[in-house]
């Protein structure tokens, strides 16, 4: 359910962002989401689009960057990403882990089309 | 075409309302532990005994906001026990944002209470996601929901300084694996503080109690919160 809750906060920055930079239309909002933060890309993608209509966003797509859990293994120091939810080192087995990424929550980068863009 | 670079947080406007009420309970010296865990796992009962067991030993006083979609159930228990207490209703919200804690701040009396227990909603999922301006989220896992949760649950243990895992009476009754549960706590967050309670007989409570004055004192020499 916090899909919603996010989408609307997404929704909310790309147009007054694209307000404040005169841009008659966002066209494109790329994101970066961490595996931590538990988001269905797909239940995001569905909200963002119910947030956005009748705006300056309407119809404008959602990249979602997806961030693994990425964690330093102290056994074999090596960087490794956690795929299958064991927390597992996948080289070399050990449980003796650093978190290092994967609870990202930001919004990158808005595209959209200038209020004088010709196109 | 414009591109603008925002790599603005998307729940910065939380985060504002989360700081601001971080900032008040510095001013007011109160630590504030945001609880989290499954719905049934014993935080309101392990609430219970933290309250008599703080009393009884250190003489601190406590405040509670219990989280919930419905009813004053966990208020009324709370309040019997004598110590200030708010219920949120969120009416089908799954978690506490910043702002519903800031709407309901002002009915508390801040400045009596040392240390305040928020006890969210019940689900591993959405609480972790949202700051409420905490000085230390904690988690509660029971014997009875089964040691593979922190794994398939991992945000909640992740941002948690410390996991209390409770009903360790009914080990015996369950297959739950404690060596298991806690190398795989472990593994989510190396820095994690694990206890062992059982609720019912009193069990391993005193040692989370002095966990938590200890943060309370470290954190009235700090003065400053450690929130993820």
């Amino acid at each position: 359910m916090h899909e919603f809750t996010i989408a609307r906060e997404i929704a909310r920055v790309a147009i007054d962002t694209g307000r404040e930079n005169d841009l008659a239309r966002v066209t494109r909002v790329t994101i970066r989401v961490g595996a931590f933060g538990h988001i269905v890309p797909e239940s995001l993608t569905f909200c963002f689009d119910i947030c956005t209509k009748d705006t300056i966003a309407e119809g404008a797509s959602l990249d979602i960057h997806q961030v693994a859990m990425t964690y330093r293994c102290r056994d074999c120091d090596k960087e490794v990403s956690i795929e299958k939810y064991d927390f597992l080192c996948p080289e070399c087995g050990g449980k003796n882990l650093e978190f290092v990424a994967g609870d990202e929550l930001y919004i990158e980068t808005i595209q959209g089309e200038q209020s004088d863009d010709g196109d | 075409m414009t591109e603008i670079r925002v790599f603005e947080g998307i729940l910065a406007a939380n985060k504002r309302l989360a700081e601001q009420n971080r900032r008040l309970f510095g001013s007011r010296d109160v630590l504030v532990i945001n609880v989290l865990g499954s719905p049934g796992s014993g935080k309101t009962t392990l609430l219970e005994q933290t309250i008599r067991e703080v009393g009884r030993t250190s003489g601190l006083s406590i405040g509670v906001i219990e989280g919930d979609v419905a009813t004053r159930r966990d208020a009324e228990r709370i309040g019997a026990l004598g110590v200030p207490v708010i219920q949120i209703n969120t009416a089908g919200g799954c978690h506490l944002d910043a702002n519903m804690l800031d709407s309901v701040l002002d009915e508390l009396p801040l400045s009596k209470i040392d240390i305040l227990f928020i006890e969210n909603v019940g689900n591993l999922v959405c609480p972790a996601g949202f700051d409420l301006g905490e000085h230390a989220k904690v988690t509660v896992l029971s014997v009875t929901e089964g040691d593979d949760k922190p794994t398939k649950y991992p945000a909640a243990f992740l941002k948690s300084a410390c996991t209390v895992i409770t009903k360790t009476d009914l080990l015996a009754q369950t297959n739950f694996n404690m060596d298991v549960a806690i190398a795989d706590l472990k593994a989510i967050n190396s820095s994690l503080e694990v206890f062992q309670v059982c609720n019912t007989t009193g069990d391993g409570i005193e040692a989370w109690t002095q966990w938590l004055l200890a943060k309370r004192n470290a954190g009235r020499e700090q003065d400053g919160g450690d929130e993820r």
